[in-house]
């Protein structure tokens, strides 16, 4: 399978050449990284590698990968980029605090305490979302993260036509909103 | 309003639209809460979906050798290698002819960028797309053309204002040392790309007289 093959089928959003990719490279960046960024986990660098490969994944569905570069090399650019902002970050709180907790904090340095709470609520919404009907997190999932149009995913789900998965979305999507709502509601209580 | 915020969002709305929808979200204060809840909703789908991802790519195949494909770049045309050789031939032979017009147009469109030294200090470690750009003036000052273009090609797209002003330093090292096709195939890319960015004008300009 060349390159384009590779690419034509993730943008159908083929999940199991997305895992193939991942497998392709991670011997390779695992190794790399590991050697340029020794300072650095190796629990840490598997991470930002898993980052990178769905980075890429995404870029893909929304247009943005050109292919002007071969895939290894845009996969270790966007790994290379996200380690050096953990090293940064690392550097930056060294004095205040020693360890990294995980990569998530490295995404909290912009201002803190607003970025938090952002997080936070960020947090509950995910969390929310076991709490919908498989239908629910696949249209919510289909939708608003692999950017597939009303009639795949009305296809997809064996529903009548566009408009009525538009409708499922709408209604997954009040259902997630009320969820979380009343999660926050509780949240602010005990704050 | 979740229809228009999303629509807004989305970048689906007419430019009309988009201005009075703006507009309302200036004065309203609703309405920008909506738009920051509907924000945290769709990062939470998003995160859900990428921790679901994750897990599936993390977690161990049934059939290892199975999944690991063979992952080829497009295959090489062997005359067009053949072809490449020979242009490259005659580049190097129209070398000394073209040296002076090329250098002309090295010096025409070059950009005016300041380099800042104290990045030569930076660990090894922390060489991002801009500290690439910056290591390539440096070598690029020091008339280094082979370690400019190698810097300048460290640039990645991401960082799309430092890959534009790379890709056209890579495109004007190119012409300064004679191989004008490929410096007009760097250029072809820029003119190319769907981002607005002020040297593509330029870009075209410097394609212009090369042809």
């Amino acid at each position: 399978m060349n390159e384009k093959q590779v690419i034509s089928e993730l943008k159908k959003r083929n999940t199991k050449i997305l895992k193939s990719v991942y497998e392709t490279y991670q011997p390779m960046f695992l190794s790399w990284a590991g050697k340029k960024y020794a300072s650095l986990s190796p629990v840490i660098i598997e991470d930002v590698y898993s980052e990178a490969v769905i980075d890429f994944y995404e870029n893909i569905i929304k247009g943005k990968y050109k292919h002007h570069s071969s895939i290894k090399t845009y996969l270790f650019t966007l790994g290379r980029n996200k380690l050096v902002n953990i090293i940064k970050h690392k550097m930056m709180h060294q004095s205040k605090e020693e360890k990294i907790i995980g990569i998530t904090t490295t995404r909290m340095e912009i201002s803190p305490e607003r970025e938090n709470q952002k997080n936070e609520h960020i947090a509950i919404v995910k969390k929310m979302m076991d709490e919908l009907c498989q239908d629910c997190r696949k249209v919510l999932t289909s939708f608003y993260f692999h950017d597939k149009s009303m009639n795949e995913i009305a296809e997809e789900m064996n529903y009548k036509n566009a408009n009525v998965a538009k409708s499922k979305k709408n209604l997954c999507f009040k259902k997630l909103q009320k969820l979380t709502k009343q999660l926050y509601a509780k949240a602010d209580f005990f704050e | 309003m979740n229809n228009l915020i999303e629509k807004y969002r989305r970048g689906t709305l007419t430019r009309k639209e988009r201005v009075e929808f703006e507009k309302s979200l200036k004065q309203d204060k609703n309405l920008q809460e909506e738009l920051q809840t509907y924000d945290t909703l769709v990062a939470g789908i998003k995160a859900y979906e990428r921790a679901q991802l994750k897990e599936l790519l993390q977690s161990p195949s049934s059939d290892k050798a199975a999944t690991v494909i063979s992952i080829k770049r497009k295959p090489r045309n062997t005359w067009m290698l053949v072809a490449a050789t020979v242009v490259g031939v005659l580049l190097t032979f129209q070398f000394y002819q073209d040296y002076t017009s090329n250098t002309r147009l090295f010096d025409e469109f070059a950009l005016n960028e300041k380099v800042y030294n104290a990045m030569s200090a930076t660990s090894d470690e922390l060489d991002t797309s801009k500290e690439f750009y910056q290591k390539g003036l440096m070598a690029l000052g020091a008339n280094e053309d082979t370690k400019a273009l190698e810097m300048f090609g460290e640039v990645m797209e991401d960082d799309v204002n430092t890959y534009f002003k790379a890709q056209y330093q890579i495109a004007l090292l190119l012409i300064k040392n004679g191989k004008k096709q490929e410096a007009k195939r760097v250029l072809s890319q820029l003119t190319e790309r769907e981002e607005h960015h002020f040297l593509k004008e330029k870009a075209a300009k410097l394609l212009e007289k090369l042809n």
